[in-house]
């Protein structure tokens, strides 16, 4: 038995090892244009460059590494290159392409990586179904999980990326494609900055610093996310400074310290959004008059709005805080919405003022504020509220246990009282 | 037996069985009807601030207002200078009252919490952070010590009254709005300073900024209070809250003691 144990474990170990003789270096460099290289199961080690148009395939379980900070896998000038199904661990960056064309990059797993895959002055690139996984230090010490930069034609799709710097790191790229994507837990989960012609569609951003980053980029398309718990002292669902021309529509931007900020934006349209439960829904500074927030759901969020003097518009919109009646008919309130409070405002422009946020006398200030701003006429005011919302309700269900322990207690407290009384 | 006797007649109280009554219902209402309308989440969400703000609102309210009464009216009624003939230590007494008056709204709490729970299991459940129920029973232990020295300050029952409204409205509202209006002429930073005193010499302010620190929501506070957050999320922060807690408590009692004496010497 004792050597049948020994037999298996040895077996166990030689086959984890069993091809890393196999020479990937070698083989890409005898390789021909359009050549399929099979890489067997196994772990190697090494830094690995292609400079010529071929497809690297690995087999279930093939791990390449480096123990210095060169990248494992480099792709330098090249055209029509693959790669498939590994597994990379580095010091410091996995993948890097530079000046690449037709790019395909699927399926691979990154570990324990500063960065996991760096595009630079690349066209045509796929990136798709990878997952990259940071280290635990401190964002500051951490690299990005997708960077690209200076590149054109991207597509970054159906990658979980977790524990990094940004999620996803754009920077001077036209046209690129970032959809159905996951990150959670690190600084910005999509940061764009300088580029243009962007799609964000279907992506998941979770538990990060802030979602989603969008500074000094334009003409952009975000729709059908899901930005969500992003709670820290600084963060946002998503956050557009500096940006022109973005039609952001149809996500879901729920539990957010601030779910939508807008600073020095224009031309942005914020449309058929659900803003649930955030501390403030829509955040605007210097936002300019040709951008507009209409057709959205506002549910239980403390603050809907704020803004400095100049604010922006609200078209018909739903706001479960709405107090109007609908006497026409029409499905719009009768009379307007003003999401204008003055703590919303002070806070603004004074951050210190956050610290009473929902406190007591914030809530008695707010419930004033409904009754005298319902003259406001300009800043924060939506003239066509809508009164039905588009929320499904919830199905009815009893949960038994904490009905009974509900009123074990209640009555077990009655009792007591009863009792008390008598001594 | 001295807490027995004070017990039953605080309980016997159309007064606290009135109070019972409402805080039990708006309490319910205002969960369950939260608990319709929002899904259910993590974070500081205004399901959260609800519950918060009815606890800080409403607990505070009643504790003072019938803990002071109380108090008072012993002294008012002559039953205070009964009691004295009696060999009991003025000690004796204030803390027979404040155990039995903090037995009594904990009762009142115990039955609001078990109608949560109850109508609760038939929205499919709704959930009781722990961290409230902690910050409740804190409330409860710190407005009955500061409704007790109200009490022995105002020794007559309307003046009780008044006086613990004056002084619920100073510490739930006319602070934070003093503060608010004072940030219009001071820097950011002073009034970040001048707001972090206030935390620990109000304890409205003191139980809302537990909540945020024990349920790990300090964020919420903004980031002008990274610095504060931080340290209290600490272990030795912990123990300073503990200690600040727990000076809520005995130093007014302390006080009522010195005013009863005081009094005597009169």
């Amino acid at each position: 038995m004792k050597q049948l144990g020994f037999f298996l474990l040895f077996f166990l170990f030689t086959s984890q090892t069993a091809y890393a003789e196999f020479d990937i270096q070698f083989a890409i460099d005898q390789a021909k244009t359009g050549d399929i290289i099979h890489i067997p199961a196994g772990r190697y080690e090494g830094n690995f460059m292609v400079k010529k148009p071929i497809i690297l395939r690995g087999e279930e379980g093939v791990e390449l590494y480096s123990q210095n900070n060169n990248p494992v896998l480099k792709i330098e000038h090249a055209a029509n290159v693959s790669v498939e199904n590994i597994m990379i661990r580095a010091k410091n960056k996995g993948i890097v392409a530079h000046e690449a064309e037709n790019l395909e990059l699927r399926a691979i797993e990154v570990k324990d990586v500063q960065v996991g895959i760096h595009i630079q002055r690349s066209k045509h690139v796929r990136i798709l179904e990878n997952r990259v996984v940071g280290n635990q230090s401190h964002y500051a010490e951490k690299g990005n999980g997708i960077a690209v930069f200076k590149s054109e034609d991207i597509a970054i799709e159906q990658n979980t990326i977790e524990q990094v710097q940004d999620g996803i790191y754009v920077e001077e790229v036209k046209q690129i494609n970032v959809q159905r994507n996951k990150v959670k837990n690190s600084r910005y989960g999509t940061h764009f900055m300088y580029s243009s012609g962007v799609e964000v569609l279907f992506n998941t951003y979770l538990h990060n610093v802030t979602g989603l980053m969008v500074m000094m980029t334009t003409n952009l398309e975000i729709a059908n996310n899901t930005v969500s718990s992003h709670n820290d002292f600084n963060s946002y669902g998503l956050l557009m400074y500096d940006t022109q021309q973005a039609m952001i529509r149809k996500n879901s931007f729920q539990n957010n310290r601030v779910g939508v900020a807008l600073q020095k934006s224009s031309v942005i349209q914020i449309q058929e959004n659900r803003f649930q439960m955030n501390q403030t829904a829509l955040e605007g500074t210097k936002v300019d008059d040709g951008s507009i927030v209409n057709d959205n759901q506002f549910t239980g969020n403390i603050l809907t709005a704020r803004s400095d003097h100049q604010g922006f518009r609200l078209v018909r919109n739903f706001y479960d805080d709405y107090t109007g009646i609908d006497v026409a008919g029409d499905g719009f309130g009768d009379v307007p919405y003003v999401a204008v409070s003055s703590f919303g405002q002070w806070m603004v422009r004074q951050p210190v003022y956050q610290f009473f946020v929902a406190s007591p006398s914030v809530m008695i200030l707010t419930s004033l504020d409904q009754q005298i701003n319902k003259t406001e006429q300009n800043l924060l005011v939506d003239n066509e509220p809508k009164l039905l919302s588009d929320m499904k309700e919830t199905a009815f269900s009893i949960n038994s246990i904490q009905l009974l322990i509900g009123l074990v207690v209640s009555m077990c407290g009655l009792w007591f009282w009863k009792r008390g009384m008598r001594v | 037996m001295f807490v027995k006797i004070e017990l039953k007649q605080i309980l016997r109280s159309r007064w606290m069985q009135l109070v019972a009554f409402l805080f039990t219902f708006v309490f319910v209402a205002i969960i369950v009807i939260q608990q319709m309308a929002l899904p259910e989440t993590e974070g500081f969400t205004r399901q959260t601030a609800s519950f918060l703000n009815v606890l800080l609102f409403l607990l505070p309210l009643f504790i003072v207002s019938i803990g002071s009464m109380n108090i008072a009216g012993d002294i008012e009624s002559g039953w205070y200078s009964l009691l004295k003939t009696y060999p009991m230590k003025r000690r004796q007494y204030i803390i027979g009252k404040y155990v039995a008056t903090s037995l009594a709204f904990l009762l009142v709490v115990l039955v609001a919490f078990g109608v949560v729970l109850a109508l609760g299991g038939f929205l499919g459940g709704v959930r009781l952070p722990i961290v409230l129920v902690i910050l409740t029973l804190l409330c409860i232990f710190i407005f009955v010590s500061v409704g007790i020295v109200l009490g022995a300050f105002a020794q007559t029952k309307l003046f009780a009254l008044a006086l613990s409204l004056v002084v619920w409205s100073f510490f739930l509202l006319l602070i934070s709005y003093a503060l608010m209006a004072l940030g219009a002429f001071v820097a950011g930073h002073v009034l970040q300073k001048l707001i972090i005193v206030t935390i620990h010499i109000n304890p409205v302010e003191w139980l809302r900024f537990g909540y945020f620190i024990f349920s790990n929501q300090a964020s919420v506070l903004g980031p002008a209070f990274y610095g504060v957050t931080k340290f209290y999320m600490s272990p030795l922060g912990h123990v300073i809250y503990g200690i600040v807690t727990t000076l809520w408590i005995v130093l007014p009692l302390m006080l009522a003691t010195k005013l009863l004496k005081e009094d005597r010497q009169r």
